[in-house]
């Protein structure tokens, strides 16, 4: 039986909406920031509109260069993974630093705060 | 002509062993320098253990406590930015190991105040190879360090590894914002150059750590020689770091 490239592709539509949708949960729970979690939500939404259009995919899976649709999928998810991550060691780096200067700064102000507590507290007689 | 007042940063990590000792060897030194610089001694206790924090309170020294651990640089950053928010023109790194005997101080110090243009002196165990000169693979990666450091930056340095140093003001301006935190101690030297201050070496001697276990066991021992001379090329090409946003 000979099926429309949209019904060939529903299940990864389903696939991607159920990732998407899980994004978006943890993203109204607050578990994900909505900053870092865009990328992946318009690679997800970019896939789902794939199998919409599927019956263009052929052609600009040639037009690429590239000889099947599913070495295209590869490819992108690879260079997507590739900068998620990158994205995400930045992220990382920046709160490293953050949280080095927070554990000092709160020494620094802990000494203050024992140093303030002595002078102000009287000598036990 | 008043003391010069000298901050002596002591970071430790569960050094409860050996820091009493260290901490009583550093009040006789401090006595025996009274005249010359009137020195604090500061502990930062990068998120021990053990009871380094208590003992370093019963000696009655002042310290900071990490509720993390930052490793070495930063815990000498967090001394360093102490020294310069409490108006001290030098600030000395003494190990809480116990490598670094205290009674070596006057030495260092001595080197930083009688030449003023000196704004980091560093202790070194290889200038007359006296006192304990570590192993032999230590002692060949000191070396390579220090090729590195002479051919990326032109600064001669016998013993790059040395944590047994003396910041003066420039030299605790740049750190106390720009310090490395792994593995500072070369790092720093090629951040030194490219901020232009002036480096000096001392001859020391130091011992064998006296307790507590090295951080540069097994197979961190060869990460430590790439990452470091990863990033003394790094710094050569970055320059000279911003220090404009320093609180003091």
């Amino acid at each position: 039986m000979d099926t429309s490239p949209v019904e060939r592709y529903a299940l990864f539509a389903v696939v991607c909406a159920g990732y998407g949708a899980t994004i978006l949960w943890l993203v109204f729970r607050r578990r994900l920031s909505l900053q870092s979690s865009l990328l992946y939500l318009a690679l997800m939404g970019g896939l789902g509109i794939s199998v919409a259009v599927a019956h263009y995919v052929p052609s600009v899976v040639s037009a690429l260069g590239f000889a099947l649709p599913s070495n295209l999928l590869f490819s992108v998810a690879i260079a997507t993974l590739g900068f998620l991550h990158l994205v995400a060691l930045l992220d990382v780096s920046r709160l490293e630093e953050r949280s080095t200067t927070l554990v000092q700064e709160v020494a620094l102000l802990k000494e203050q705060v024992d140093r303030l507590e002595k002078m102000v507290t009287p000598p036990r007689p | 002509m008043p003391a010069c007042r000298v901050l002596v940063i002591v970071p430790c990590l569960n050094e409860a062993d050996s820091l009493p000792t260290v901490l009583s060897d550093l009040k006789n030194a401090t006595r025996a320098l009274a005249g010359e610089f009137q020195i604090d001694v500061v502990v930062v206790d990068d998120g021990s253990e053990d009871r380094s924090s208590q003992i370093a309170v019963d000696h009655g020294v002042v310290v900071l406590r990490h509720c993390a651990n930052l490793g070495i640089g930063g815990a000498v950053q967090s001394g360093l930015r102490f020294a310069l928010r409490n108006g001290y023109d030098f600030a000395t790194q003494v190990d809480g190991d116990g490598q670094h005997p205290p009674e070596q101080l006057k030495t260092l110090l001595q080197a930083a105040q009688l030449s003023p243009g000196n704004d980091l002196v560093i202790g070194s165990r290889f200038v007359e190879h006296n006192g304990y000169q570590s192993t032999i693979l230590r002692r060949m990666g000191s070396l390579w360090l220090g090729v590195i450091l002479r051919v990326l930056t032109g600064l001669k340095v016998a013993d790059p590894t040395s944590g047994f140093r003396v910041f003066g003001i420039r030299a605790l301006r740049l750190f106390a914002q720009h310090y490395p935190y792994d593995y500072p101690e070369p790092e720093s030297l090629a951040i030194a150059k490219a901020a232009r201050l002036k480096i000096a070496e001392v001859s020391v001697k130091m011992k064998q750590r006296q307790g507590g276990s090295s951080s540069l066991g097994g197979l961190k021992g060869p990460y430590y020689m790439v990452k470091v001379s990863v990033a003394i090329l790094l710094a050569v090409f970055r320059g000279v770091p911003q220090t404009g946003n320093v609180k003091e």
